[in-house]
C-alpha cells in the first residue's frame, strides 16, 4: 500500500513537471524564415537600415551610425550584438515589434526576423 | 525559482490524493466536536467550488450553462438566444471522506477537465475549528481539432515576439492547470463566506498574454428562507508584475462578478445568476475573461446539480 501511494505521487509529480511549457502562438504576419537560408549583411541588412534608420542614425546624428560606410563597424560590438542570445541584441531589441525602445521606430515582424536571423548566423559582414 | 514555485503550486492538489488516502485508513478519532451542518447547499457556488463534499460514494451530475451577454437587449432576448453560449456537463464522485474527483466537458474549446477537491479541515460546531479549508485542482485539455492547432505556428522561446517561429506543435500545448486554496466560514444560519487564492497556468498563450496568473476569490451566500439564498462570486486575476511576461497590461483578464439565487433540496441545487465570465472552467475564467461587468459584459447562467448515493 505504501508503495502504491508513492507511485501515485510520483506519477502525479512527473506528469505535472513534464507537462509544463511556456509556449506562445506566434505572429501570423511574420514570414517564416528558413534557418538554412543565409541572410546577407550587404544585400539585406544595409538596405533595411538605409530605408528605415539612417534618417536619424547617420554621421553627426544619433548613435549608432547606420549608413552603409560605417554601419558594420559601428554595431559589431557586444553592446549592440549578442550572438550567444541573438534576441537580446540591442540592435534587434531597439526595433523589434512589441519590444522596441519607447517611442522609437519599429520594424515589421518580417523585417525584424531578417535582422534576428542575420545575428543568429553570426552577424557577419557578408 | 519561479519554476519551483509553480511546480509546488501545481503539485499541491495532487498530493492531496495521497494524503486523503492516508486519512481514511486511520481509525476514527472519538467524536467530540462535530462539523457544522450544511455550511453550503452544494459543492458549487456559481463558478467556484465550496468546502461541502457529500458523503463517500456519492455521484454528482452537474450542468453549468452560460448564455450570451445581455448587451443586445430584446433582439436576442437578453442573450438567451445569442450564439455565444457555453455549457459544461460534469460528473463528480466522492472517493473518500471529504475527497472528490471530477470530470467534465465544456463547449468552449472542448475542454476536458479533470479535478480533485479535498476539504482537509471542516469548521466545527463548538468552534474548535473556526473555518473550513479546501484544496481544489483542475487539469484541462483543450480538445479542439488537430486542424485548429496545425493552422498556427509556435514559438517556444521566452520572448513572445521572437520572430524565428519555425517551431512546431507539441501535445502539451493543450494543457492548462488551476489550483486553489479556499477558506470558508459559516457565520450564522444565514451567512456563509469564503475567500481563496488561486494559481493558473496555461502551456500555450497568445503573444500578448501571460502563462501564469495568481487570482483572489471571494464568495458567499445569504439564506433568506429554508431553501433559498442569495449567492455571489467575485474572482480577480491579479496584476503582478513579477510573474508577468508582458511589459504592459494588454488585454489583461477582467474580474468575474456573479450574483444569483439558489434553491436547493437535499439532492438538488439550482442556481441562477447574472455573471461576467463566458468561460466555465476556472483557469479559462482567470486567464481569458474579457467581459467587463461594468460595461454590459453580464450574462445569465445557471448551475444544476443532482446527487445519487450508492
Ligand atoms: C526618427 C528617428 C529614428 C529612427 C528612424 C531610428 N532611430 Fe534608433 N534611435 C533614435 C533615437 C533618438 C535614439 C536614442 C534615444 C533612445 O534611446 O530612445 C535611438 C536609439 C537607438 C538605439 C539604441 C542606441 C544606444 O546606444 O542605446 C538603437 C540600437 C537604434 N536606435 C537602432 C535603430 C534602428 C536599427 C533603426 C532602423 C530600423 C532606428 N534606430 C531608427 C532615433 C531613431
Amino acid at each position: 500500500m505504501k508503495r502504491g501511494k508513492f507511485a501515485i505521487l510520483l506519477v502525479a509529480v512527473l506528469l505535472t513537471a513534464a507537462a509544463c511549457h511556456y509556449d506562445w502562438i506566434a505572429a501570423e504576419a511574420a514570414a517564416p524564415i528558413d534557418p538554412d537560408q543565409e541572410v546577407s549583411f550587404s544585400a539585406t541588412i544595409l538596405p533595411l537600415f538605409s530605408e528605415n534608420c539612417t534618417s536619424c542614425h547617420k554621421g553627426g546624428g544619433v548613435a549608432p551610425n547606420l549608413t552603409p560606410e560605417s554601419a558594420y563597424s559601428q554595431i559589431s560590438t557586444s553592446k549592440y550584438i549578442n550572438t550567444g542570445s541573438p534576441g537580446q541584441s540591442l540592435i534587434y531589441r531597439a526595433v523589434a515589434p512589441g519590444m522596441s525602445l519607447p517611442g522609437h521606430k519599429t520594424l515589421t515582424s518580417s523585417q525584424a526576423a531578417l535582422l534576428l536571423a542575420w545575428i543568429s548566423q553570426g552577424a557577419q559582414n557578408n | 525559482m519561479k519554476k519551483i514555485i509553480i511546480f509546488l503550486l501545481l503539485v499541491l492538489p495532487f498530493c492531496a490524493i495521497v494524503m486523503a488516502q492516508d486519512e481514511t485508513t486511520e481509525p476514527e478519532a472519538p467524536v467530540r466536536d462535530r462539523p457544522v451542518r450544511s455550511p453550503w447547499e452544494s459543492g458549487y457556488l456559481i463558478d467556484n467550488p465550496t468546502s461541502l463534499i457529500p458523503v463517500k460514494n456519492t455521484l454528482e451530475f452537474v450542468i453549468q450553462h452560460k448564455f450570451g451577454t445581455i448587451e443586445n437587449g430584446r433582439s436576442d432576448l437578453w442573450g438567451l438566444y445569442a450564439a455565444g453560449s457555453n455549457i459544461r456537463l460534469g460528473l463528480n464522485y466522492v472517493l473518500f471522506k471529504n475527497f472528490q474527483v471530477g470530470w467534465g466537458i465544456t463547449k468552449k474549446n472542448m475542454y476536458n477537465d479533470f479535478s480533485a477537491r479535498w476539504t482537509l479541515l471542516e469548521q466545527t460546531r463548538a468552534n474548535r475549528v473556526p473555518v473550513s479549508v479546501t484544496l481544489y485542482g483542475v487539469m484541462a485539455i483543450d480538445g479542439r481539432s488537430q486542424e485548429y492547432y496545425d493552422g498556427m505556428r509556435y514559438n517556444h522561446s521566452s520572448d513572445p515576439y521572437h520572430p524565428l517561429t519555425t517551431y512546431s506543435y507539441r501535445p502539451g500545448q493543450r494543457l492548462s492547470y488551476f489550483s486553489q486554496l479556499l477558506i470558508g466560514r459559516k457565520f450564522s444560519e444565514r451567512l456563509s463566506l469564503q475567500a481563496g487564492a488561486s494559481f493558473t497556468h496555461y502551456n500555450l498563450v497568445a503573444r500578448t498574454g501571460d502563462h501564469d496568473k495568481i487570482g483572489a476569490h471571494l464568495g458567499g451566500r445569504f439564506k433568506f428562507s429554508p431553501q433559498s439564498s442569495l449567492i455571489f462570486n467575485y474572482d480577480v486575476p491579479l496584476k503582478i508584475k513579477n510573474i508577468s511576461e508582458q511589459r504592459e497590461w494588454i488585454a489583461h483578464p477582467k474580474e468575474n462578478l456573479a450574483l444569483g439565487l439558489e434553491v436547493s433540496t437535499s439532492t438538488h441545487a439550482f442556481q441562477i445568476y447574472l455573471g461576467t465570465a463566458d468561460g466555465i472552467i476556472p483557469q479559462d475564467q482567470m486567464l481569458f475573461n474579457q467581459n467587463d461587468w461594468k460595461d454590459k459584459g453580464l450574462a445569465v447562467g445557471f448551475v444544476i446539480t443532482r446527487l445519487w448515493n450508492f
